[in-house]
């Protein structure tokens, strides 16, 4: 039960970030440089200690799913992105990148990198026509540089929310 | 943890991978292409996926009408200071366009005049207890060349005349006051007659004197200055007649008239201080 207060409360920072970045796209237009702020909690959901796969896996495929829904994409195609990154971030042990924001954010640049390209190939891949979404191949770069940029710049500080998360919840449990 | 637990949660991990990707294969897919296990998902995902949906466009919703209601109120208040300023402009406009008017009025009488004439500001009001103007004080005096027994008269018609002279600023006896005596002429039948102020402090009131009983005065004439004496101008606005009392006995009339200036909205006045084209007329026809 504290364990899932602990997920829930993840997926929750998740959906108020998704909010405030919706909200931040109708104050200041930042295009083409828009974070995806829930990628950072997608690689802490990886990367924290004590928290099983399986919640994890979860809280990933609901934060991708809430991407997929806010965005307007095509179902699944976010969900899928977040579930991999998670089980990436996992996998590959990156808790060693997360000691410093600077390394948190070249962390960040490289995991948004692949998201991005791993988005533009499932696009790539299932819609027909039009072949690739992005015309040349410096818009392709563009596509991909800068909200991965943007991402990596945001990053520290979503990570350090998420810290904050994770220490409030921790405390109540010592106080319990 | 258990080897089936670890190979569960595995399970579901990779479930939960593959789920996303197919039905996302299957939401791009052409319809006609769909096969049976992608058509079952879909049809039966459709009711969740709407009501997610529809929560999530209706979260948003909120979010952005919250942003929009700061926005608005942001927005009240940038209106509201304008307003205001708008409102003190619109003000002010009004102030300056009755100044406008009334400075055009004393334009128009002081070409009608003709003769030298002396715009003069009023700068002070002795008041009645009962609200009723006194006496003014306008702000041309003997420096000006502003002599006592000037005529002073505004666009609605005669004011009085100057009483004293200081070096700046001039006191100005009212029509309506006691020591006021102005030969006066009914427009409409010729009746002449003098006109004393009645000194009352709660109306503005003049009377008729010497105006002989058989002259026909009707309630609502105009009464003009006929010239008499040379100290006023002929054919400036008096008064209207506003009460006429006929005694069985007795040569004389009774006559009230109320001025036609109001000497409570009275702001700018014209001093004449040489003959008026009336005067100057009258005075040639007495020579001759």
């Amino acid at each position: 039960m504290r364990r899932s207060v602990r997920t829930l409360a993840f997926v929750f920072f998740g959906l108020a970030l998704l909010l405030a970045h919706s909200m931040l796209g109708r104050i200041a237009p930042l295009h083409p440089f828009v974070p995806n702020l829930l990628l950072p909690v997608v690689v802490y959901l990886g990367v924290a200690p004590n928290l099983p796969l399986l919640r994890g896996a979860l809280a990933a495929f609901v934060l991708g799913y809430l991407l997929d829904l806010f965005s307007g994409n095509r179902m699944g195609l976010e969900t899928f992105v977040c579930v991999a990154t998670f089980m990436i971030s996992r996998g590959a042990g990156l808790r060693l990148f997360m000691r410093n924001p600077g390394f948190q954010a070249a962390l960040l640049f490289v995991v948004a990198l692949v998201a991005g390209g791993t988005t533009l190939a499932l696009r790539a891949i299932f819609s027909k026509p039009p072949p690739f979404p992005a015309g040349t191949a410096g818009e392709t770069a563009v596509t991909l540089v800068a909200p991965a940029l943007a991402t990596a710049l945001v990053s520290p500080l979503v990570f350090a929310g998420l810290q904050r998360v994770d220490a409030a919840i921790g405390r109540r449990r010592e106080e319990t | 943890m258990s080897n089936f637990r670890r190979l569960r949660d595995a399970a579901v991990s990779v479930a939960l991978l593959v789920l996303p990707f197919f039905f996302l294969s299957a939401n791009l897919k052409d319809p006609s292409r769909l096969n049976v296990v992608e058509r079952f998902f879909l049809e039966a995902s459709a009711p969740l996926q709407y009501v997610a949906t529809e929560t999530a466009h209706a979260v948003s919703n909120v979010v952005e009408d919250y942003v929009y209601l700061v926005d608005v109120k942001r927005d009240n208040e940038r209106l509201r200071i304008e307003n205001d300023r708008l409102r003190d402009e619109t003000r002010l406009l009004r102030v300056q366009a009755r100044e406008n008017e009334r400075l055009r009025d004393l334009l128009q009488l002081r070409q009608r005049l003709g003769g030298d004439t002396i715009a003069a500001e009023v700068i002070a009001k002795d008041i009645s207890p009962f609200f009723r103007v006194l006496r003014v004080r306008v702000d041309r005096g003997a420096r000006d060349r502003v002599r006592p027994g000037m005529p002073v008269v505004s666009a609605k018609g005669l004011v009085g005349q100057v009483r004293r002279t200081s070096g700046r600023h001039s006191d100005v006896l009212l029509t309506v006051d006691q020591e006021s005596a102005i030969d006066v002429v009914v427009q409409r039948t010729g009746a002449r007659g003098m006109l004393r102020g009645t000194g009352d402090s709660n109306r503005y009131l003049c009377r008729i004197e010497y105006l002989r009983r058989q002259e026909e005065v009707e309630v609502g004439d105009e009464v003009y200055t006929s010239g008499l004496g040379r100290r006023f101008p002929a054919s400036i606005l008096v008064g209207r007649v506003t009460r006429v009392g006929r005694q069985e006995f007795g040569l004389y009339q009774e006559v009230e008239v109320t001025p036609s200036v109001d000497f409570s909205q009275l702001d700018e006045v014209l001093i004449l201080t040489a003959g008026s084209r009336g005067q100057r007329a009258q005075s040639r026809n007495e020579d001759e």
